[in-house]
């Protein structure tokens, strides 16, 4: 049972570089040479597990912040102003897809080891970690006030690869009476099996979750929002530096400017048969 | 377009300077920490243990819609709900000692409670609350530079019960060093910013887990960019609480400043609003008699949200740190 509060994704850059375009590239700004360690919590996990040939990754999503200028003293917040949240795994970083399940994209997965000096994970345990099976022994955990994390497993016949995802149970309803529990919460990672290639996925999507039972789950989809018109005006407005200023105003990349940032809704639902476990353990312990 | 808010304007109210003390902070060093200082007068939360849970009273069905609530268990039904902690925020009145506890609690999506299939309410909106002991606080829509009309709603439970956890060995970290080999030793990490306004006699402070930390080691530098958290509306203060409170991330790389990026509402373009606010399932806002709607029947669907208004504070920051 992953302790996600006191578990951590850490990353080292490479020796700052000047962008060839971009004056504030990353949000990067310090000197040339700088180097940069980012530690983040994890929010939740998803192993992929092809059962043929036994092929595994295991992915993990950490918690989001505000996408900032790192480090200064002043003007800590890019303006306009996204969300920086990522998709991490041992071996992969695999992209956020925030768009429906029907719409394709050129996402792709990269190589952790080519985009940092150095990474390490620190996933710490729950000790004594139970498995809960019956409504009222999750009723009584909730009510213990435990630890809980969810254990969710499906597989997917088209590709042959089998999905778990965990995630801390941050909150349920009960009726007691009537020996119900209803989970309700985020974000968990749901891969994009469709893009599977026999490695990995090279997109996920991002989710809310519900379920009352262990053997079926509905996932809701956070995808992009355009703004009404009038609203561009001040949140497209830059205030502070410009995370697009480019060095050379007259040297620019092929489709530049790129888009502002949009918000995030919620949408689209997956409904999945799964099999899910909860675990539970002392808190106090 | 939004102007960006100052200090002054969000202090403007109460005519007021920080009083903090940061004349004797220096960057890189915390102004109330000394070095080895193990203790501090109040335990470090374990935000990932804690919780709060009510129990409702019977439901009894409301008269005007058929999902209020989104409850479908009928007549009599009693449910517990355990939410996680998120953040928290403490407002202490000057002149009385009041303390006022804000509880900011994880979100979820609004949903039909508890069927075995078909749970979120579509459109979807956000569920997510900020609660006293007693109250609870509304979330802005708006910028802070706008009012709301919005005010405290005293809590209509059976009962509640707030399980906050502490941490059992922790420390302040009093420099910019030992912020550095705490994040690398990945020990977990809060920090607590705390605003004092003595005119205005009170003092309001914030604590959170530190789940994002930047470093640059060779130069000694560290930056917080975390969230969200509780940020309390002080215009709107009555002694006791606020009428609002605003959802924040705050971004800090020093011990005596913190910036805050503040949420609001965004409306959606119409092209999307007819994908976004279309009715799926069970309708929240269904009536038991369509021929007598009350009045501003249906409720406009939901927004969207961004963050986008910064307010910069004279802040002390402290970060703590457990031994696990």
């Amino acid at each position: 049972m992953i302790d996600f509060g006191r578990s951590y994704f850490t990353w080292k850059s490479h020796p700052w570089q000047r962008d060839p375009y971009y004056k504030y590239q990353g949000g990067f700004v310090g000197r040339i040479g700088a180097v940069h360690q980012v530690r983040i919590q994890l929010e939740a996990a998803c192993t992929l597990t092809h059962s043929e040939t036994g092929q595994r990754d295991e992915l993990f999503l950490l918690t989001p912040c505000r996408a900032e200028y790192t480090i200064v003293t002043e003007n800590f917040f890019q303006i306009p102003n996204g969300e920086f949240r990522v998709v991490f795994g041992r071996e992969h970083g695999v992209p956020l897809a925030y768009k429906s399940t029907s719409q394709p994209d050129q996402l792709k997965r990269y190589k952790i080891a080519e985009q940092f000096a150095d990474f390490s994970m620190k996933v710490r345990s729950v000790d004594g970690a139970r498995t809960l099976t019956a409504p009222q022994e999750v009723i009584a955990a909730t009510m213990a006030d435990d630890l809980m994390n969810g254990r969710t497993t499906y597989r997917d016949e088209e590709t042959g690869v089998q999905v778990i995802l965990e995630f801390p149970i941050k909150l349920i309803n009960l009726q007691q009476d009537e020996k119900l529990f209803q989970v309700c919460m985020g974000w968990v990672p749901l891969p994009d099996l469709t893009t599977w290639d026999g490695i990995s996925v090279n997109r996920v999507f991002l989710a809310d979750i519900a379920f009352s039972g262990l053997d079926y789950m509905e996932f809701l989809l956070l995808q992009r929002v355009e703004v009404a018109q009038r609203e561009k005006a001040w949140m497209d407005a830059v205030r502070g530096r410009d995370r697009l200023e480019l060095h050379d105003p007259n040297k620019k990349l092929p489709g530049y400017p790129p888009p502002r940032p949009r918000p995030l809704v919620y949408h689209e639902l997956v409904r999945q048969d799964v099999n899910t476990v909860i675990l539970a353990a002392n808190a106090e312990a | 377009m939004d102007e960006k808010p100052t200090r002054r304007e969000f202090l403007q109210s109460t005519a007021s300077a920080a009083v903090v003390s940061a004349a004797a902070a220096l960057p890189g060093r915390s102004p109330t920490a000394k070095a080895g200082d193990q203790t501090s007068t109040r335990p470090m939360i374990d935000f990932d243990r804690s919780f709060f849970t009510w129990t409702s009273r019977p439901y009894v069905p409301d008269p005007v819609y058929v999902n209020a609530g989104g409850m479908v268990q009928g007549a009599g039904a009693v449910r517990n709900v355990r939410i996680l902690y998120e953040a928290k925020c403490d407002i202490t009145n000057h002149a009385t000692g009041h303390v006022e506890e804000l509880f900011l609690l994880h979100p979820c999506r609004a949903e039909y409670t508890i069927p075995e299939r078909d749970f979120f309410q579509l459109p979807s909106r956000e569920f997510r609350v900020i609660f006293t002991r007693t109250h609870g606080i509304p979330i802005a829509d708006h910028p802070s530079t706008e009012s709301e009309d919005r005010k405290p709603r005293l809590l209509d439970f059976a009962e509640t019960r707030f399980t906050t956890r502490s941490h059992s060995r922790f420390r302040v970290l009093s420099s910019a060093q030992e912020v550095i080999d705490a994040t690398l030793a990945d020990q977990p990490l809060n920090a607590r910013t705390t605003y004092r306004d003595a005119a205005a006699g009170y003092t309001f402070s914030i604590e959170y887990p530190v789940r994002t930390m930047n470093l640059n080691v060779e130069e000694e530098l560290f930056q917080v960019d975390t969230g969200p958290l509780p940020l309390p509306d002080m215009k709107s203060w009555d002694g006791e609480r606020p009428a609002r409170a605003f959802l924040t991330y705050v971004a800090f790389s020093r011990f005596e400043l913190a910036e805050f990026i503040l949420r609001r509402e965004v409306e959606p373009s119409n092209g999307d609003k007819k994908w976004l606010h279309a009715r799926r399932g069970k309708w929240r806002w269904e009536l038991r008699d369509p021929n007598h709607p009350p009045p501003g029947h249906p409720p406009r669907p939901p927004w969207a949200t961004v963050y986008n208004e910064t307010l910069v504070i004279q802040t002390t920051n402290e970060l703590l740190c457990a031994e696990v």
